[in-house]
């Protein structure tokens, strides 16, 4: 370790590093530690009694499997549009390419609102719709779609643009057909970046509040997704029950975390091998 | 150069682009569109009332 630190070039190592852990710890370890505390303050049937309650299992079902869900459409679009936006050219295709980004920019609160009064049974889109979308559980995983889209067109654009046309012209001099030179040319070129945005797809709509409260209609154990068990828990001064949950949820966004973070490092070490 | 080996048929190309256009039209451009509208149903004036308003005025800047 002492060898390592002393051939360092660049100076400024140490100070570096203790601001950069002093601003993380602040912002990121320091919050999440207190909540993990007063997680491990309660005992284990409290722990079992609050995450076996019905209306608890419910809400995690309905967030991680509406996320999932809005994730794979997510996926399959994103990547559908990135495919549009970089390989045919049309009119307003550079209007279109800037309007991807309005999920990042509309406040949730005002997305929800809108998407609540485009899907209800009177909505300009609802009315025309055969099942009723707004405050069920597909209203949560229309506005999970809703916050998701940009992550993977944004993760998968640069990467298709990146991608060697001779290789494809390879494949087809070689005699592939169109569809055959996308499922074994293009598809494992963008496949690591088409699962990162995926995943990012993922965690955002698992944790999503603003957007999703609105069109959800909040039926306990029916439409009701779990950060806004929290808050409900919160409002209803059932800290320990909060905090039992939050800690759930942070394990899993760990593990997302993680997933994502290997999904990346896997795509560096492929694009690396490959140039 | 030409890449006549890239290009896809036409209809390809075009059902494509119809297909992202339209989820594209239903999830994002449609809210957008109804933030709007909803906003200036009353009216310019109604529009500016409520903007101007001393909490609306704090909470922006």
């Amino acid at each position: 370790m002492a060898k390592g630190i002393a051939r360092r070039i660049i100076p400024g190592f140490a100070p570096t590093l203790g601001l950069t852990l002093a601003y993380l710890s602040l912002v990121v370890l320091i919050p999440l530690a207190a909540l993990v505390l007063k997680a491990a303050g309660m005992g284990a049937a409290q722990w079992l009694d609050t995450l076996t309650d019905a209306r608890v299992l419910a809400a995690f079902k309905l967030s991680f499997g509406g996320a999932l869900a809005a994730a794979l459409v997510n996926g399959l679009f994103g990547l559908l549009i990135a495919w549009v936006l970089v390989r045919y050219s049309f009119p307003g295709r550079k209007l279109v390419d800037a309007l991807i980004d309005l999920p990042f920019a509309l406040p949730t609160a005002v997305a929800g609102i809108a998407l609540t009064a485009l899907y209800a049974p009177a909505g300009w889109i609802g009315r025309f719709l055969p099942v009723q979308v707004a405050f069920t559980p597909l209203g949560v995983v229309v506005a999970m779609i809703f916050i998701g889209v940009p992550f993977v067109v944004r993760t998968v654009e640069p990467v298709l643009q990146d991608v060697d046309a001779e290789l494809e012209e390879a494949a087809a001099s070689l005699g592939a057909s169109r569809p055959q030179t996308f499922r074994l040319v293009v598809l494992p070129a963008v496949g690591p970046a088409l699962l990162t945005g995926i995943s990012l797809s993922f965690a955002r709509a698992v944790g999503e509040y603003g957007s999703i409260i609105f069109i959800a209609g909040n039926l306990p154990g029916v439409s009701e997704i779990v950060p806004l068990l929290i808050v409900t828990k919160l409002e209803q001064y059932d800290y320990v029950g909060a905090t039992a949950i939050a800690a759930l949820m942070l394990l899993v966004s760990f593990a997302m975390l993680l997933a994502v973070n290997l999904l990346q490092k896997w795509n560096r070490q492929r694009m690396g091998a490959a140039s | 150069m030409n890449r006549a080996a890239l290009k896809d048929p036409a209809w390809v190309r075009w059902s494509l682009t119809a297909l992202a256009l339209t989820f594209l039209l239903a999830f994002l451009a449609l809210p957008l569109a109804a933030v709007l509208t909803e906003a200036l149903r009353k009216g310019v004036g109604a529009y500016a009332a409520s903007l101007g308003g001393e909490d609306t005025l704090a909470a922006i800047g």
